[in-house]
This record gives C-alpha cells, structure tokens and sequence, in this order.
C-alpha cells in the first residue's frame, strides 16, 4: 500500500488556519499521515486537543538543520515558515532515524482548504516525480489582470509553492535536497535580488529535474491570482465547482482586506466565491484556540523579551562576521548581538520604537 | 432590436458623450422639488410617483438627456447632479427631506463625505474604500467615476451585485435569539384552565382539530394566515373545533429542545385565548381524549418556533386520528424554508454531506434538524399535503422521510371568468401608453426585489415601460422611475391587491422569487387583476401556473429577464396581449385542511395506514441514529466506537397482532460494515436474526448487531411488502 504523507508548516498564529485543513483534508484522506512543521515554541497552556487532526507533530528545531539558532535568526515568521519546508520534505523521504521515507508526499498552506480528494494528485506521482501549480493556467486580457497576475507571477514565481507534491524517487529526492539547500541558503523576500522565499526559486524546477508535472486542472489551488479566469459554481447535487472541474483545494490567501480586495476585484458577481470565502471567515472564528491565538512568536524577540525589528534580521543575515561572532543571535544574557546592535546601530531606536519581524 | 434604449443597459455605463458635457450642464432643477417629493406614503393614500421630478399621477417622468439647461458655474456640480437620485437620496435620508434642500447640491457639498449613497446604483464609502487614491485626493467619488473611474475600470458598487449583501448577512436562524410575539398581559393558562375552556364548545361538537402554525393567525396578516383563518371557519360550520398553537417565542426555525418547558398561544375557534406552558398543553388533550368525538385532527401548517416534542406530545395526547403536514415551504428537507444556499441561491436541497451545505450557514445544523424531523415524522403518521404539484415534486425527490400519503391540494384554484373585449392600444409602448409592468408585495430578496430594481434601473431611459410597486406603506422603497401605489390586503379587504393591481390597468406583474413558490398567492391576485406574469424557471408553482393557464412568460434566468425588457420583447408581448383581450379570472380558496377527504370520521383502517418504509433506525447506546435511504437501501454513520447497536423497525399496531411482536420484521438482504459484506450467520449479527434462507435474513424488528469499530452500516432490504404503521407509536 502507498504511504503518503501531507504536511503543512506553521506558527501557532496561523493554529486556527492549519486547524481547518487538518479537519478539510482528513475528512477526505483518512488514511494519509498529517505532519505539523511547528515553527514555534508551543504555549505551556495549550489545550491537549489543539492539534487534533494532525498525526505528527514536529518542532523545527528538530530537524537538525544546521546552525539552527542563526539561521532561523535570519527570517521574519513568512519566510522562516517557508524556510524549513524543504528541510521537512527530505525528512519525510529520507527519516533521519533510517526508517522507510512515505512513497509520496504533499505539502499544502495552512491557509488551504480542502474540497475534494487530492486523488489526480496521487495519480501524476505514479508516473511523475513533481507535481507543481502555477499561480495562473489561463492567459488574461484586461490590463488591470495582466498587471496584478502575468506580472506579480514573473516577479514572485511561476508556481504557487501552497502546494506541492514529490515521489520518493530519484527525481524526487533530487527535488528535496536542492530544495532545502536553497532555502537553507537563503529564503528571503528580496524581490527586488530575484528571491522570494521558497516559490521563486522553483521556476527553475522544470529546467532542472527530469519528470517534473504541471497540474493545471482548474480545480487546484484556486485563489485571487487566478479568480480573474476561474468561476466556482455549485452543481443541483451540491458539488462545488471550478471552471467545469471538481474544486480540490482553495487557497485562503491573506484573509482580511488585502485579500478580500483582491478577492472581489476578481471574482466580480461570483457570489460562490464569497459564500466559500465566508465560510473559511466563520471557521477560522470555530476553529480558533484562544492559547494560541494570544501566544507570541518565539523567534520574534530576543531572549529577554525585546522584540527583533526585521532591519537586525537582514544584517545578520548579509554578514557573515555577524554571524561567526554570535551562532545565537537571540540569545542576549551575556549581551550577544542585541548589545552590540545597541552599541553599533541605531537599528533598536528607542524602546518604544521597536517592534518584532 | 433595442428602439427604446437610449444607452447602456447597465445604468452606470453613460453615453460616451454624458462625460463631455461639463460645460453645458444638463440639469434645469426646480427649487421646489424637492420639497414636493413625496413622504412615506400612507396605505390609503394615493398613488405617488417616484421620479427625479414631482410629478402628477400618469404623467411621464421626464429623462434627463430631454431637459434642457441653463448653464451652471459650476460645471462638476452637473455633472455630480446629473447622477443624483433625489427620490433615492430623500427616501433614505429623512434629515434631507426634512431640511428640504436640494437633495444633488447637499451630497455634491457633504453628502459624500459624510459616505451618504446618492442613489441606488453608486456606494460612496466602498468606492473611497477600495480606491484609497481617490480618497487621498479628496475628489468627490461619484464625480470621479462618471469622468474617470468606469473608463479606468473601477466599480461603483462592491462586486458581487445584489446578492453579496445577502450573502455576507445570513445567519443560522438558531444563532438568533427568538423574539417575543405574545400579547402583554396575556393570560397563562393551566391545563385545567383549558379542558374548562373546550368543555365548554363540547357539547354537540363533531370532531376536533389541533392545528399549528409559526403565528397568532387571527392577530396576523399574510397569505398562510388568511387560509388558517378560512380553514377554522369552514370547520366550525361543520361543528368541528379548531384548537390553534403558535410560539410565544418565534424564531425561523424548529424550536431547541430544552428542560424550561416553551410557550404556546392559544387561539380557540378564532379567538386567542391565553398562554399554556407545552407540556400542560398536552396534559390537558390527554384529560379532553376520553371524551372527545372519533373525529380528531392534528394540522401543521408550519413548525416554526415549535419544539418537536411538544407537537409529538400534543398530537399524541389528542390521540389524533389522522396527521397532516402542509408544504407551504421546504422546512422539513432544511432550516433554510426556501432552500436558498446562505439565503442567496436555490440550491435544490442536496445531500447534507455535500460541498453546498458544508459551505452555507444552515449545513453545520441540518444533520441533527434532519433528525429531529425524522423523529417526528416517524413518530405522527402525517398525510403530507401540498399547495402545489411543483412543491410536491420537489418534497418527494428530496426528502427521505416517512409518509402515509403525499397529494396536492392547492390553496386557491383559477376559475375563468368572462375576458374582457380586446382594447385597441395603437401607442402601446410610447410615453402617452407605456406597458405597465409591477411588483407586489413586500420588497425582499427572498421574493426577488433586488431583481426588480436591477430592472427598474436598466430600464430607466426606456420610455416603453412604467413599473409600480404595489406594498403597504411602510414597505415602499422609492427610487427614480417607480410609481408606488400603497396596498394592503386585510382580512376585510382580501381582494385590495387584485382590486389596485386591475384599477392601475397592470399588464405585468414580475414574480422573481429566486426559490421554487410553494403556490404564490401573489401570482394568483395578479392573474385575477387581469395582469399576465412575468417570472423565472426556478420559481416553482408560479412557472408551473403561468404556464397552465398560459397567462406569462417564463425566462430561464436573470439575464433573460432583462433582455425580455431590454430588446423589446416585453412590449410585443404586452401589445399581443392587447389584441387579444384580457381574461382576468377568478379566486376560489379551498378551505386548505377543511376540503381534504381524509376520512376523518371513524377510526383509522389498517389499510390506510401501509407504508413501505419499516422506519429503520439504529439504537447505538442510549442514542437513535435515523438512516438516509437510497433507493432499497438504509445507511447509518457511526462514530467509529459504536460497539453492539439495535437494528429496529416501525412498531406494530397491537390489536394486528396480539401483542406477542413489538415490532415489524423485516427481510434484509445485504449487511455491510464499512463496505465490507456481513453475510447471513457471520458472528457479527449478534441477536435477532432468524430464518437463513438463501441470501435473505429476517430480523424480529430488533436485531443485534456487532458494529465495532465501523464508521458506517448499509441495510439493504426486500422491498414489496408494505409495513403497518402506528398513529400512537412510540418509534
């Protein structure tokens, strides 16, 4: 029997989102392993049932990537959650403890919810290695779309990287490793050096890897950036529907006014889009855990509570006698970098200035 | 061919030319007009016109591209005035109409920055909202967008059209608090109170019936209402009486179970008579029994606000000989009565696991509701009654719940009546004769008022039509170009609609309902006033009636609907109708529950009480699991821990059978735990199987089964033998 593994990689911020695609995905791949990349410390007070839906919990700090303390040091929360992605992608091929890696593994957004089974999905990994969806599968016309999708695409990357999916093949595993190597190298939102976190870089992949598959059915990853040229519908039996395909997953992208924005400029009088919009509004509410929701981002201040700005995060990370100088940044009992940001930088300002990134 | 329209249909995309006209100015405004706009008409008023000028009754209004100017310093104020809708402004903002200032100049000066809306088609706060670079820049919104804006693509209104508003408002009807509707100071009656009371209407009584409904019908006025009110009356001629409940609490849906026991009115043979707690209700229906007449009926015409076990409990203690459940909506296949998805699109009452209910806000309640229904549909044996066949229909192929019959019986029927001679109407669709096109009634989504105003607004340069709302007063909605005539329909005057809708010479009435009517009694007054309907495919009994009596047009959907007007084709039809001459008909009303032969003198036959459900239900614990049904087969869903469960059938009478069986046996056929076959004499069946005989199995009615850890059990059983049914079974 294939072994398939889903993971997803979050903070405890984002708890209530990873919650909803734990109950979405579960209710349709029972039988698949669901593995939370924790990329935080966990509240002493969190209730037991918090992660209910998940099969496995895993805490980045454990998946021995090396240099840890700094190298998390460098990234704000959205790229340090994106970061350890291709970390956990090997980890799941290849278990450090020499165990059987899954056949194949998926990786899907917190923010994603899950409408249909993933099967097509499973499907390619029979004969592919690679399974991507980019942003857009359908050219647009209108100046306005061009401009927030065709363009926005070339800038921060061809696939949507919410979601992708690997067999445990050569190709595959070749995948992972460079994967994680390039965000171990460097996982930033530097648009303007040709980065984007851990999406931009797999423009290359099709250039790269043998096998790699394009899902460009329009029931994948719907979300603003291609509801320009996608319309959902529900069918007399209730099904929902994507431009003629059963939806699989929505792409909850940046809920609130920036994507409920974008949201509308798009899907215009789809009223289905707002009605599936409003629902993901009403279970994150259902879904939310008080503990974590008020609970701070570990890697976000400094061992003794000052917040990181995310200026501090940028110098460390382009120096790299910084980084030889202080392997913990975040540690400042003796003083560490925080003092010497203090002493050397007007990056701290004044206390009431600061603020973590 | 579209002769009438003088631009863009959509009323925000100007002429090409109405953007250049800054320095002509096209508005001459007469000082006084608005002070002569009309208030919130009162309901014997008389017909006021709703137009951007005071205007005389059947005089036409004047469009704006006809008037002629006198150039203004102002050029932007033209432009900003031109787009002013001062009907819409005043009507919405009583503090203008109360100031009496020109209604174009206040929002062109504040308005706007005080996020005031100058008419129905442009949102002042989302357009500054959603382009923070205009807000920045400090220009008025609606200046911006006639000049700028809509070339640049930018939308006057939040996408998502009429329906977004109703989306983003619905609501689980059981997170709204229940409202109270019972008279003050009302009496509370205990249940001797109430024997004394029917005791007293006893002697020389032939039956009695027990009717509920969601409202006190004789303090209410509405189509339901007036039935009930004719129902009663026909059974108190035939001396039989007519005991009515309704919440004290409403609410939009079943009443939630709870220990403090809910409270009813009680209107006895039309005449409210106190409050009684539930359960004395039924305290005192089971002291009354012994000595009612055979002839007992229970009636639900709606259960709203209801608990289910006190309409058991109540039906139960009358010991009623027959049960009828009126479909005068959808209530019993989902809480949202219309089958409106989040109370916006018909959604055809899919399966409750489907994708539509997870996403709208009655599909997280609807399994429990269903089960709730089931329980009371297994419990009362109910004859299901429909106002219509386009209802039943509906009800059979989307509700699984037992029945012992199911008809039509509509609320009124359409007798013909003598047609009027043909008019000649040879200027038909001009100014002088434009066709006369209506709304009746009160101006809701669920009975497609935001489609009507689309239309009103799309058709507001189009000379060929005149639209009329027809409403009581206090539900009119002015806007530019609608004439509001003010109706209300009272017990005393039922025909006020037919009566207003013929004095005003309707051709068409538009019914744009966006679920399927159950009957429309609205339709009916139209057809009767000698309008022709103009109405959607999805509403139900109104196509189905437009097209039996073949007195409208049904379009296929929204857009047909403006098209119709748009391209002409309503003014051929209405001129064809002209030749023709008109048929007005008449309204005969049927009496509802009183005109059904259900046989309600004597007892009950076992013969009429056969069904072909054994009504199967799963007994896991101290919990009943009620199965869905497809086609011969039941399925129940576990929780993954159900252990052994009690497979049980209906009850038997037990005067047809001695006694010795408590229940009905039935044949099965297939047993699947998860999928996986169960076949006869596995170990799993545990108890109450008998008779292996090929592939089938009896069971006593009570079988034991070994579920373990299955999360689902599929029953499929030998149809073709009918199971008896039990008014008094305890399920």
């Amino acid at each position: 029997m294939t072994r398939i593994a889903c993971y997803t990689s979050f903070n405890y911020g984002y708890l209530s989102r990873a919650r909803i695609l734990a109950k979405t995905l579960k209710r349709l791949h029972p039988d698949w392993d669901l593995w939370a990349m924790i990329v935080d410390r966990t509240p002493a007070d969190l209730p037991a049932d918090a992660l209910t839906g998940f099969d496995h919990i895993l805490d980045a700090h454990e998946l021995g990537v090396p240099n840890f303390p700094g190298w998390m040091f460098k990234h704000d929360v959205v790229e340090a959650c994106t970061a350890v992605k291709g970390h956990m992608m090997v980890h799941l091929l290849t278990p450090p403890d020499g165990s059987p890696g899954y056949d194949k593994v998926v990786y899907l957004d917190p923010d994603i919810g899950v409408f249909n089974p993933l099967d097509g999905i499973i499907k390619r990994l029979d004969h592919g290695s690679i399974v991507l969806t980019p942003h857009q599968t359908e050219p647009n016309t209108t100046e306005l779309a061009i401009g927030d999708n065709e363009m926005t695409s070339l800038q921060y990357g061809i696939f949507n990287l919410g979601f992708v999916a690997v067999r445990n093949d050569r190709n595959g595993h070749g995948f992972a490793e460079w994967w994680a190597g390039m965000l171990y190298r460097a996982c930033y939102d530097e648009v303007e050096r040709g980065i984007f976190t851990d999406q931009k870089y797999c423009d290359l992949v099709p250039a790269l890897f043998d096998r790699v598959e394009v899902e460009r059915d329009p029931g994948y990853n719907v979300a603003s950036w291609n509801l320009s040229r996608r319309k959902l519908r529900f069918g007399p039996d209730g099904m929902l529907w994507s431009s003629g395909s059963p939806l699989k997953f929505y792409h909850f992208t940046k809920i609130g006014r920036v994507g409920d924005f974008m949201t509308q400029r798009y899907a215009l009088d789809n009223v289905e889009v707002y009605e599936l919009v409003n629902w993901y509004k009403r279970e994150l509410v259902l879904q939310t855990v008080p503990e974590a929701d008020q609970h701070r981002w570990v890697y976000g201040y400094f061992s003794d509570g000052t917040p990181i700005p995310k200026p501090a995060r940028v110098l460390y990370r382009r120096r790299a006698d910084l980084v030889r100088a202080f392997p913990n940044p975040f540690d400042a009992s003796q003083g560490g970098y925080l003092a010497w940001l203090r002493a050397e930088t007007d990056i701290m300002g004044s206390p009431a200035e600061a603020h973590a990134a | 061919m579209r002769l009438w329209v003088t631009r863009d249909a959509l009323p925000w995309r100007f002429a090409d030319d109405d953007c250049n006209t800054m320095d002509t100015t096209l508005l001459h405004r007469d000082p006084d007009a608005t002070a002569r706009l009309p208030r919130a008409p009162r309901d014997d008023g008389p017909p006021v016109l709703y137009a951007r000028f005071p205007l005389e009754p059947q005089t036409l209004p004047p469009r704006a591209a006809d008037i002629r100017v006198v150039a203004g310093d102002d050029p932007k104020f033209a432009v900003v005035a031109a787009a002013v809708d001062p009907a819409y402004y005043c009507a919405r903002y009583s503090d203008i109409a109360d100031a009496n200032v020109d209604p174009a100049r206040h929002y062109y000066d504040a308005g706007w920055k005080e996020r005031r809306n100058p008419n129905a088609w442009f949102d002042t706060r989302w357009y500054l909202e959603a382009y923070t670079d205009i807000q920045d820049a400090g220009v008025n919104p609606l200046y911006h967008f006639v000049v700028a804006g809509r070339r640049e693509g930018r939308l006057p209104l939040r996408p998502g059209g009429h329906r977004r508003p109703v989306v983003d408002q619905a609501v689980n009807p059981l997170l709204r608090d229940p409202w109270p509707v019972a008279p003050r100071n009302a009496q509370f009656l205990e249940a001797e109170d109430l024997c004394l009371r029917v005791r007293k209407v006893l002697p020389g009584a032939r039956g009695l019936v027990l009717a509920a409904s969601h409202d006190r019908y004789v303090d209410v006025t509405g189509g339901m209402q007036v039935l009930i009110a004719d129902e009663q009356r026909l059974f108190a001629t035939n001396h039989v009486i007519y005991l009515h409940i309704s919440p004290a609490l409403a609410r939009l849906t079943l009443g939630v179970e709870d220990p403090e026991p809910a409270v009813l009115q009680v209107v006895l043979d039309g005449v409210f008579v106190g409050l009684i707690e539930g359960p004395a209700l039924a305290q005192a229906l089971a002291e009354l029994a012994p000595d009612l007449p055979d002839a007992r009926l229970f009636t639900l015409h709606s259960f709203f606000g209801h608990r289910a076990s006190d309409l058991m409990a109540a039906a139960l203690a009358l010991q009623a000989r027959q049960h009828v459940f009126w479909l005068h909506d959808y209530a019993s296949i989902c809480d949202s009565y219309n089958l409106l998805r989040n109370n916006v699109e018909y959604c055809r009452g899919p399966a409750p696991d489907s994708l539509a209910c997870q996403v709208c806000v009655h599909g997280d309640t609807r399994p429990g509701y269903l089960a709730r229904m089931q329980a009371l549909f297994t419990t009362l044996p109910f004859h299901v009654l429909s106002p219509s066949r386009a209802a039943l229909d509906i009800w059979l192929s989307r509700s699984s719940l037992p029945y012992l019959s199911a008809r039509v019986h509509e609320n009124a029927l359409l007798e013909p009546s003598a047609p009027a001679a043909p008019v000649g109407r040879p200027l038909l669709g001009t100014a002088e004769d434009p066709v006369r096109v209506a709304f009746a009634g009160f101006p809701t989504p669920q009975k497609g008022w935001p489609q009507f105003m689309e239309l009103v607004l799309r058709c507001r340069d189009v000379s060929a039509y005149r639209f009329f709302h027809f409403a009581s007063g206090e539900a009119m909605r002015p806007m530019d170009n609608l004439v509001g005539v003010p109706t209300r329909v009272t017990p005393g005057n039922r025909m006020a609609m037919v009566n207003a809708l013929a004095e005003h010479k309707i051709d068409l009435l538009v019914v744009l309902s966006p679920w399927p009517e159950t009957f429309s009694y609205v339709a009916y007054e139209g057809f009767c006033s000698g309008a022709d309907i103009v109405t959607l495919a999805d509403t139900g009994n109104v196509a189905d009636a437009v097209r039996r009596h073949r007195r409208g047009v049904v379009l296929a959907n929204e857009a047909a609907l403006y098209d119709f007007f748009l391209d002409g084709s309503a003014l051929t039809y209405a001129g064809g109708r002209a030749e023709q001459g008109r048929e007005p008909g008449r309204l005969r009303l049927t009496g509802t529950t009183a005109t059904v032969d259900l046989g309600l003198v004597g007892r009950t036959t076992p013969a009429a009480m056969q069904t072909l459900d054994p009504g199967l239900s799963l007994l896991v614990g101290e919990q009943t699991l009620y199965p869905r049904r497809s086609g011969d087969m039941w399925t129940f869903m576990l929780d993954g821990a159900a252990g052994h469960v009690r497979l049980m059938s209906r009850r038997v009478l037990p005067e047809q059978d001695g006694g010795a069986r408590a229940r009905m046996g039935v044949a099965v056929t297939g047993l699947m735990l998860d999928g996986v076959k169960v076949p006869p004499g596995d170990r799993r069946r545990i108890a109450g199987w008998r008779n292996v005989r090929e592939e089938v199995q009896w069971t006593d009615g009570d079988a034991v089964i070994d579920a373990g850890t299955a999360r689902r059990l599929d029953v499929t059983l030998r149809l073709g033998r009918r199971y008896l049914r039990l008014a008094m079974a305890e399920s």
